[in-house]
């Protein structure tokens, strides 16, 4: 008895504990879009960032941001000293900018060998903006690919990241993932 | 009286150093420090020392070590070695190793002329890590960051650093570190045997870079035996040297790099130190301890080579990569003062240009751009910038709000690298400009 409370204390503790069910239907997301989601998914709340994953967050993770401000790093609920490696964005950034801000911020938050694949003008939620295709390396050497599509609105970076195995999960979720991002609409 | 302990402690366990075995020449590293300060010290007695060491035999008179050793499966350092081997597994498949075959070969060979019979025994790693370090573990695991790559200039100056993790290696500098610790009673040390046994306490102690804090005299040594490797295998050391005298200069900018990022902060003291150096002896020691080896040893004698061919062959096809990793740690100082020590070889000019500009138009300060766009337009006169600088340079004119030269320059960056991840993006802004 004392172990089963211990491992819920644990639980209600620890926020990767805490997914909520997101059923197969229009949602609203992250405060800040609306979309629909052919399947289902399991939803955790990190800071400034919104989860959906179906298989666990390292198989595969759709990740939508609420609107990054001037001067902020775009992962910010990542450790101290990662933070401090990560560039900030700045509401005057150009396109190219962007791309770059972008590249390395993947690459100073959590993955090594980012590799980029394309970078393109994109619709997001209706407004003009970007989509970047990359690939990369977990720090225990498993590949990924990942992509992460966003605009900037009201001088604010927001986007949608979605990111997963090469081997089988990236794949599993990308239709789902692309009729999400078709029927994203800004609240 | 902790103090006196450790003191006799670590007096015990280096009884070690103290030349043993028949054969080996009698001396112990203090020895060979007062000979070579006193300038007692000849060609012959070092050779002889280094032949010993080649043919298996106990360089400074540490006994049990030779090539292929394996500690004895009962011992404690067996326990480390096992988990160093774990730790080492996990580098084998690590997503930040770098792979590609031309580099790895190359360091491996230099290594293996520096280790000789030893070579075997040591499996280098090279991570892509732009912080310049370079470690040595107990099992013969060495890693090798890119970061200190970018920042040698020839050969002479890889094998002083890759001589000096020899050293540890082959004198157990680790080893003598942990036991010491277990013999100090040093309260990580129980912790870890109470939690995992003293394998695991090793594996995180190097990982948190503890046990890569040799001792300073464990550095000195180290750094000796490094002179030696070099002596022996013909590189100048005299050239080696000034890799100390580049550490001292980008680690002088470090202060600039540290005010500017606490400035306001009253509760930050801005200092040196961190990384590969900040256990070891001052940079100036160790220039002044290699420019006193290379006197006594090298005097009249020669030639020596640098290397420096044979290594900008290697780095030329990853500096360019090398440097954007350092200009993506946003240490500006400390990155232009490299870029400076670099340009004092002539190869590709306007690739140091190109990130001297990237320099600036990162750190967007008052002037900056302009800075930038000097720098590109430098560049654009000297052999080797990048197709990238084009659009570096159109960006910074898009923010000098000049948008006729900003689409030329984007012009010519899709002229120049057609096929570009993000030339759909490229060719939009161009054709809207239009």
């Amino acid at each position: 008895m004392k172990r089963i409370l211990f491992v819920l204390a644990m639980c209600l503790g620890a926020s990767a504990c805490v997914y909520t069910h997101i059923e197969a239907k229009p949602q609203t997301v992250a405060g800040a879009f609306h979309v629909n989601t052919p399947v289902e998914w399991n939803q955790r709340d990190q800071e400034k960032m919104t989860v959906w994953t179906i298989d666990g967050q390292g198989l595969q993770l759709l990740g939508f941001v609420n609107g990054i401000d001037d001067g902020q790093v775009l992962y910010p609920g990542g450790q101290p000293d990662i933070i401090d490696k990560l560039p900030k964005f700045d509401k005057k950034m150009s396109l190219p900018e962007i791309r770059e801000l972008l590249l390395n911020s993947i690459e100073a938050s959590s993955l090594e060998d980012v590799r980029e694949e394309r970078f393109e003008p994109a619709k997001f939620g209706g407004e003009d903006g970007f989509r970047l295709q990359y690939r990369a390396a977990s720090k225990q050497g498993l590949e990924y690919r990942g992509m992460l599509v966003g605009a900037v609105r009201n001088g604010k970076l927001w986007f949608v990241q979605y990111a997963g195995t090469d081997l089988y999960y990236y794949e599993k979720a990308l239709p789902a993932v692309e009729e999400i991002l078709n029927s994203l609409k800004f609240i | 009286m902790w103090k006196a302990a450790a003191f006799v402690v670590s007096s015990l366990l280096l009884g070690g150093c103290v030349t043993g075995g028949s054969g080996a020449p009698k001396l112990t590293a203090d020895q060979i420090d007062q000979k070579v300060e006193s300038g007692d010290v000849d060609m012959q007695t070092l050779d002889s020392i280094v032949d010993t060491y080649e043919a298996g035999g106990d360089v400074y008179g540490l006994e049990g070590l030779e090539a292929g050793y394996r500690p004895a499966l009962t011992s404690d350092e067996a326990g480390i070695w096992m988990r160093m081997e774990k730790l080492e597994s996990s580098f084998k498949t690590s997503g930040g190793r770098v792979l590609r075959s031309d580099i790895n070969t190359y360091v491996k060979t230099v290594v293996c002329k520096l280790a000789g019979p030893f070579c075997g025994d040591i499996r280098i790693y090279i991570i892509d890590e732009p912080v310049p370090n370079a470690s040595m573990a107990p099992n013969g695991m060495m890693l090798v960051h890119t970061g200190i790559l970018l920042q040698f200039r020839n050969e002479s100056q890889l094998s002083a650093v890759l001589g000096h993790e020899i050293g540890h290696y082959l004198r157990r500098h680790s080893l003598q570190r942990i036991r010491q610790a277990v013999q100090i009673g040093d309260a990580a040390t129980i912790f870890g045997m109470l939690t995992g046994g003293i394998g695991s306490m090793a594996a995180a102690i190097f990982t948190h870079g503890t046990l890569s804090a040799y001792s300073r005299d464990h550095e000195r040594e180290a750094d000796k035996f490094g002179a030696l490797l070099l002596q022996r295998h013909g590189y100048s050391i005299r050239s080696a040297s000034g890799v100390w005298d580049q550490f001292i200069r980008i680690e002088n900018a470090k202060i600039d790099d540290d005010k500017e990022k606490y400035e306001g902060d009253e509760d930050v003291e801005v200092s040196k130190g961190g990384s590969f150096f900040s256990s070891h002896p001052g940079h100036k020691e160790r220039r002044d301890t290699m420019r006193v080896l290379a006197d006594r040893i090298q005097a009249g004698a020669g030639p020596y080579a640098d290397g420096r061919k044979e290594y900008w062959a290697i780095l030329k096809n990853y500096r360019l990569d090398l440097l954007e990793d350092e200009v993506n740690r946003n240490k500006p100082a400390q990155t232009l003062e490299l870029l400076k020590i670099l340009a004092e070889d002539p190869e590709s000019l306007g690739e140091l240009k190109y990130v001297e500009g990237e320099v600036y138009r990162r750190r967007r300060k008052d002037g900056d751009m302009e800075k930038a766009l000097a720098r590109y337009q430098e560049a654009l006169k000297l052999d080797g910038y990048p197709a990238k600088l084009h659009r570096a340079m159109g960006t910074v004119l898009s923010r000098l709000d000049r948008p006729t030269e900003a689409k030329e320059a984007f012009q010519k960056y899709l002229e120049a690298a057609p096929d570009a991840p993000d030339n759909k993006l490229i060719r939009q802004m161009v054709n809207i400009g239009s």
